[in-house]
């Protein structure tokens, strides 16, 4: 039998069902102390099991996701990737010659929310103070949300599935786009965010960085941000 | 062996969301930490371990890092009553106040809590093992016991000091 207390993480054992030095069960059944200490534990974790269920029966629904996709996209990237500095010259040829996918460029410019959208310009991350930005790209029942971190040092592509054939496209933080690439028609538009019809002549969608295109492969990359999404 | 990320997929990230919406609050910063430590996997697999305690890892890291630096904008943003964003789907008024009520009130209790100690404690509910959890807090098998036992002692103690 035990001689001295039982510490607590052989209470929480006992608590959780796991298994204890020998002597542990017997020594808190006898122990008016250790007894004591355990109740207490077990009242602690049974108002937190109260509490997190009450939020588990509410909590919202998880988004989307279709691994299937993600995964096919994933061994597109890992092809790309073997294509290799062939393929991104390729794209930043692409990108310098054809105006549509040169004109889709995120900006920082503002003061304080420093991220805007400009035909024509290039990107210039980071800016006067910190920005960040999401692009959130759905077309035919696919879902690309594209991440920038704060500092630019690595860049997230999301791919899900969610109803619809619309492409939005969010800035975060709150900014006003104010300008928008050809083809592209404003839907509506907030201080947030921009819903934006596309004109069948676009066959592509691409955020630019100045330092030319991140294609599909390089997820999270130093560089800015850039992809494109082919929409037809 | 190649994980089946498709199967962790389907059997965890209901839980991995809801962990994260009461360790962060955020519920768009949830979203994002799910669909950013699934693409994670798919593009760096662990190598070993527990696949669910590397995905809870990641996706903690990403809400507690993402929260640092936007919290100041978010704060500010909120301030000046910006609109949520176009694209998210109209929500019942009762459905939201009985989810914002759940979370307030553990996330009221949680936000007295160390950082670790909330990972613990959410993932002990989300039945968890030992040692998922002490790979995904980065500790030893033996000491999550200690630590969850106070952890314990701490969310009882903020569980009073709501009730007052």
């Amino acid at each position: 039998m035990m001689k001295s207390h039982c510490t607590e993480g052989t209470l929480l054992a006992i608590l959780d069902g796991l298994p204890v030095d020998a002597g542990g069960k017997e020594h808190v059944a006898e122990c008016p102390e250790c007894g004591a200490a355990l109740a207490d534990l077990a009242g602690h974790a049974s108002a937190f099991g109260e509490l997190a269920t009450s939020f588990r029966v509410a909590a919202p629904t998880p988004p989307a996701f279709d691994p299937a996709f993600t995964a096919s996209m994933t061994e597109r990237r890992q092809g790309r990737r073997r294509t290799g500095i062939a393929v991104v010259a390729a794209g930043i040829a692409l990108v310098l010659l054809v105006p549509p996918v040169r004109g889709w460029v995120v900006t920082a410019v503002a003061e304080f929310w420093p991220f805007e959208t400009s035909p024509g310009a290039e990107v210039h991350g980071g800016g006067p103070g910190p920005s960040a930005a999401t692009v959130s790209i759905q077309q035919e029942g696919t879902f690309l949300r594209l991440f920038v971190s704060e500092d630019f040092s690595s860049v997230s592509v999301v791919p899900s599935r969610e109803p619809g054939a619309t492409v939005r496209i969010a800035v975060t933080p709150p900014s006003p786009i104010t300008a928008l690439p050809d083809g592209f028609r404003v839907e509506t538009t907030k201080t947030t965010s921009v819903t934006l019809a596309v004109s069948p002549s676009i066959t592509s969608l691409e955020v630019m960085s100045d330092d030319g295109p991140i294609w599909n492969g390089a997820i999270p990359h130093p560089l800015r941000a850039a992809w494109t999404v082919p929409l037809r | 062996m190649a994980l089946d990320v498709g199967r962790l997929f389907r059997e965890h990230h209901q839980a991995l969301y809801r962990y994260l919406v009461a360790f962060g609050g955020d519920e768009a910063t949830a979203k994002d930490a799910v669909q950013f430590a699934f693409l994670r996997m798919l593009e760096r697999p662990p190598e070993d371990g527990s696949p669910r305690a590397w995905l809870y890892r990641v996706a903690t890291n990403a809400v507690v890092e993402w929260t640092r630096s936007e919290g100041h904008r978010r704060r500010l943003a909120q301030d000046r009553g910006y609109p949520p964003a176009l694209g998210d789907p109209p929500e019942e008024a009762s459905r939201r106040a009985e989810v914002n009520d759940a979370r307030d009130r553990l996330q009221r209790v949680l936000s007295r809590l160390e950082e670790r100690d909330r990972t613990l404690l959410l993932m002990r509910e989300e039945g968890f093992t030992h040692r998922e959890m002490a790979e995904a807090v980065g500790t030893t098998t033996g000491s999550v016991g200690t630590l969850l036992a106070r952890a314990l002692k701490k969310a009882g103690a903020a569980m009073a000091e709501e009730m007052q």
